[in-house]
């Protein structure tokens, strides 16, 4: 895809440095590939190395493709410091993509503050520490950077044992809307995307609590299929491109006519 | 805290790599804007226990006023 106002010119150029968490597996490593394909630099996070070596073989320019492997709950506080060396490694970032995450479907009975600790970690303080480095005027372009967060259309829509799950993605929501009002001045942009059932290895782990006959009653509700990665990762561009240089702090959710 | 690290404390705050010093007009450094104002609020809160408005900033014209403002008890 080629940039929508002037398709002289690809969507990104290669000076423009997108963090990505979460490129080793499903949405994250879609977005990671797709923002590769059309011309940025990925610096791209998970846990495991090999599954970023895996995702960086599927990218069109591997050289344009960082990997920077790292746990992004085992030491927080230590991640505004993080950005400030992948900065002083590859330069000023443009775009910062989380869409790293963790699933979780459990009813009240179950709550335990250690899962939901999790949660939490994963969904709000790591992204917000994250963009807490990436906001720093001197680890990012300022003018024309966006920041992208991955919601869930649960945080929307109430679902049955999905309260940590939901609650802790309806803060991450709430979260990019305030920094979007803060970062405004600044020229940085801040959306969320909230998408319904996906198929990635995620998706596996509630297909199997479910059950066969209730995952199929569910994919029924959806009139134009479950989504798949690629379906996010093009709004997802768009959205870290200046082609949406006039949206910002909103949630925009993707269910395939699911609502 | 003396000039030295007031001045190291009020760089970071403004995410500056250039050197402050006391004698520098607020309006003609760039990174001073509504931001780093709002969060000068909350260092003169962490650092000197002052409770200030955004609108104390407006007698502010050299970052030695800035200092003064922090500073005063
Ligand atoms: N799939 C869906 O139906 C769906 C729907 C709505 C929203 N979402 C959201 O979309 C995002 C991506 O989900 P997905 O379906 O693509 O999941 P996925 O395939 O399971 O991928 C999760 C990614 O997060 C990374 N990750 C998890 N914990 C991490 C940590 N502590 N530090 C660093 N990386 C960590 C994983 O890295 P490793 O490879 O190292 O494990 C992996 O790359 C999540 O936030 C999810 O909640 C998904």
């Amino acid at each position: 895809m080629l940039c929508l106002q002037n398709p002289d010119r690809m969507l990104f150029s290669r000076d423009h440095r997108i963090l990505v968490t979460g490129a080793s597996s499903g949405i994250g490593r879609a977005i990671a590939l797709r923002c590769n394909a059309l011309g940025a630099t990925v610096i791209a996070n998970g846990r495991e190395e090999n599954r970023l070596r895996e995702a960086r073989e599927q990218a069109a320019n591997a050289e344009a493709f960082a990997l920077e492997a790292l746990d992004l709950t085992s030491d927080m506080e230590a991640l505004p410091k993080w950005v400030t060396r992948l900065r002083e490694r590859y330069g000023k970032l443009g775009g910062f993509v989380h869409a790293a995450g963790l699933g979780l479907t459990a009813p009240l009975l179950m709550y335990n503050l250690e899962e939901a600790g999790k949660l939490f970690d994963i969904h709000v303080h790591a992204p917000m520490l994250l963009a807490k480095g990436f906001a720093d005027r001197r680890n990012t372009i300022g003018k024309g950077a966006a920041m992208l967060f991955m919601g869930s259309s649960g945080a929307v829509i109430p679902q049955r044992a999905k309260l940590v799950y939901a609650s802790a993605k309806g803060a991450q929501i709430t979260a990019a809307r305030c920094l979007a009002k803060e970062l405004a001045p600044r020229g940085i942009r801040v959306n969320s995307i909230s998408p319904a059932l996906v198929e990635t290895p995620m998706l596996e782990g509630f297909r199997t609590m479910l059950g066969e006959e209730s995952f199929t009653a569910e994919k029924e509700q959806y009139p134009f299929g479950l989504g798949q990665p690629e379906d996010v990762a093009a709004l997802a561009c768009f959205l870290l491109s200046e082609e949406s240089r006039w949206i910002t702090g909103q949630n925009i959710i993707m269910d395939g006519g699911r609502y | 805290m003396d000039n030295a690290a007031f001045l190291a404390m009020l760089q970071e705050a403004f995410q500056r790599g250039e050197p402050l010093a006391m004698d520098m007009p607020l309006a003609e450094i760039p990174e001073w804007d509504s931001l780093t104002a709002m969060l000068t609020l909350a260092l003169a809160k962490q650092h000197f226990g002052r409770n200030l408005k955004l609108a104390d900033f407006k007698k502010t014209v050299l970052v030695k006023d800035l200092h003064a403002l922090l500073t005063e008890s």
